[in-house]
């Protein structure tokens, strides 16, 4: 045996091993006494393992679907956890396979709308995390910081940088006083998920200082299209308040 | 020298790793310590000597190197968290990169070829690591794969090729030697002399009468045998063990649970440290 062939029984046994029920197919690689019903233990332990880990990852969106544990079962029989998957990859895999597969509701597109919006916060914490955690920092200190808003010249505005907007297009998780179709913000905030409905205007101003951002209050009022100075220090606090923004 | 000794970090058992004497180490399994959205480093208030991350997906045996992505992940959490070493299993769990995962580490054959492959990995995993030092962990398996030589012929190769640690999983050896039939004791003595580091695990399991095997479910106290095992290895290894780490994942104990397994495993150590000082003295 060579590296070659090497590479090629690892590629074959893993395909037999991700799946249920292909055990057999690895009967020929394996040593005396070993037996095709301890290879079985092994293949069921690691799918019960990936199915109690989606099973707990996506409850939010198991709550839309009445026969959601079914599905489950389907998806992990027939798409195999990719290489390295960790964190949400393969609960977000799923939810593209529901969309894909399931034609769901629109109900149940919101509910996937959610959990996938959240997955994509995570996603940014993770390839961002000094980002996330300087910001995190800043925003511990928001209530000095606030007090100076308008009195420091040099205080700069930070918008969260680990966000990301879903779309709604039911009522389904909105409050009653929002109306679908409505665009959702969902931010870290410490160590959670956080969401906001904003209206127009606000998320148009969030946009804008997606732009500026960091930059002084100064420098926003005098560069946006949308608010004055008074305005936007207005809207600083209410999403000081949030998480949104912090000051340094 | 009497080793760090601690516990794997588990939100049930923080508390006592931060006012329980026996312990000044503990392990991060880094599955449990990527949450992108914690703010805090993982350890948190925990202030100890010794800390090592514990990896399950470098998948040294795969016939491919590790991805960039995930070395980078890992030592994110090392340095975040001022570890002084690295570790991960004698296994693989991949096939290639984008491709599939098994969700666990299968036993690689024990072959030539599997041996160039690992040598290979595990010397790449050193390099990008340095200066922290890598571990590789002796597995449990539920079956084993046609080779041509023994698994400790196979590590005790490995170690001596690459130079990085053992991570000893007592409870492993235990375990394959329970239900493989051979003799742990022997196995130890094979591959230590090849470690030029040592860490140890200890756990226990439990007896699975369907299966008639012993298996490494991290659910029970330490038994007694794993315990002697435990001994020997300490005898054996010397001062080349830096570390002991009691892992716990399922049926977790009351305080005075955790705390009693983890003074027993210093007490040991303890013990064994005086007779190896008194045998020197004498000779």
């Amino acid at each position: 045996m060579n590296q070659e062939t090497y590479r090629d029984q690892l590629v074959r046994m893993v395909q037999a091993l991700v799946k249920p029920n292909n055990e057999v197919a690895v009967a020929s690689d394996l040593a005396n006494p070993s037996t095709v019903d301890q290879v079985k233990m092994f293949v069921d332990g690691n799918l019960e393992k990936r199915f109690e880990k989606l099973q707990k990852q996506l409850e939010f969106v198991a709550e839309s679907f009445e026969d959601f544990d079914e599905l489950l079962v389907k998806y992990i029989s027939d798409v195999p956890s990719a290489s390295y998957d960790s964190g949400t990859s393969d609960g977000d895999r799923m939810l593209q396979w529901l969309s894909r597969t399931q034609s769901p509701t629109p109900e149940q597109l919101d509910h996937i709308a959610c959990q996938h919006a959240r997955h994509a916060v995570e996603d940014q914490a993770r390839r961002n995390r000094l980002k996330h955690v300087r910001f995190q920092e800043l925003r511990s200190m928001n209530e000095q910081s606030l007090a100076e808003l308008e009195t420091n010249e040099q205080l700069r505005v930070y918008l969260n940088p680990i966000r990301t907007w879903a779309r709604f297009i039911t009522e389904e998780l909105l409050d009653e006083d929002s109306q679908p179709p409505a665009n959702v913000l969902f931010f870290a905030n410490g160590n959670e998920v956080s969401t906001a409905v904003l209206e127009l205007e606000g998320q148009a101003l969030i946009n804008e200082l997606a732009d500026y951002s960091p930059c002084t209050l100064g420098e926003w009022a005098a560069l946006s299209q949308l608010a004055d100075r008074d305005e936007l220090a207005d809207l600083c606090r209410d999403l000081a308040d949030m998480g949104l923004v912090a000051f340094g | 020298m009497v080793p760090a000794i601690g516990y794997a970090i588990r939100e049930q058992n923080r508390s006592i790793l931060i006012d329980e004497p026996a312990v000044n180490a503990v392990e991060i399994t880094f599955e449990r310590a990527d949450d992108p959205l914690r703010v805090e480093r993982y350890v948190g208030d925990i202030d100890v000597d010794y800390i090592s991350v514990h990896a399950l997906k470098l998948s040294p045996g795969s016939p491919e190197p590790p991805a960039e992505h995930y070395l980078e992940a890992l030592k994110a959490i090392a340095v975040e968290n001022g570890a002084q070493s690295v570790s991960d299993h004698l296994g693989f769990t991949r096939d290639v990169h984008e491709g599939s995962e098994m969700g666990h580490f299968a036993p690689v054959p024990w072959t030539v070829p599997a041996l160039d492959a690992t040598t290979r990995n595990i010397d790449l995993i050193q390099d990008y690591f340095s200066p922290l030092h890598f571990y590789i962990e002796n597995i449990t398996y539920l079956f084993r794969l046609e080779g041509t030589m023994s698994e400790a012929e196979f590590l005790a190769r490995l170690l001596k090729r690459t130079g990085c640690g053992w991570l000893l999983d007592v409870t492993n050896v235990f375990a394959n030697a329970t239900n493989f039939g051979f003799d742990g004791y022997e196995f130890i003595e094979h591959v230590m002399p090849a470690a030029p580091r040592v860490q140890m695990h200890l756990a226990g399991g439990f007896w699975d009468e369907k299966a008639e095997m012993y298996i490494d479910s991290h659910s029970h106290p330490v038994p007694d045998p794993v315990w002697d095992l435990y001994r020997h290895a300490l005898r054996l290894g010397g001062d080349k063990v830096d570390a002991v780490f009691i892992e716990r994942d399922q049926n977790f104990p009351d305080e005075s649970g955790w705390r009693d397994e983890v003074r027993q495993t210093r007490r040991i150590a303890e013990q064994v440290a005086q007779q190896r000082f008194a045998l020197a003295a004498s000779a």
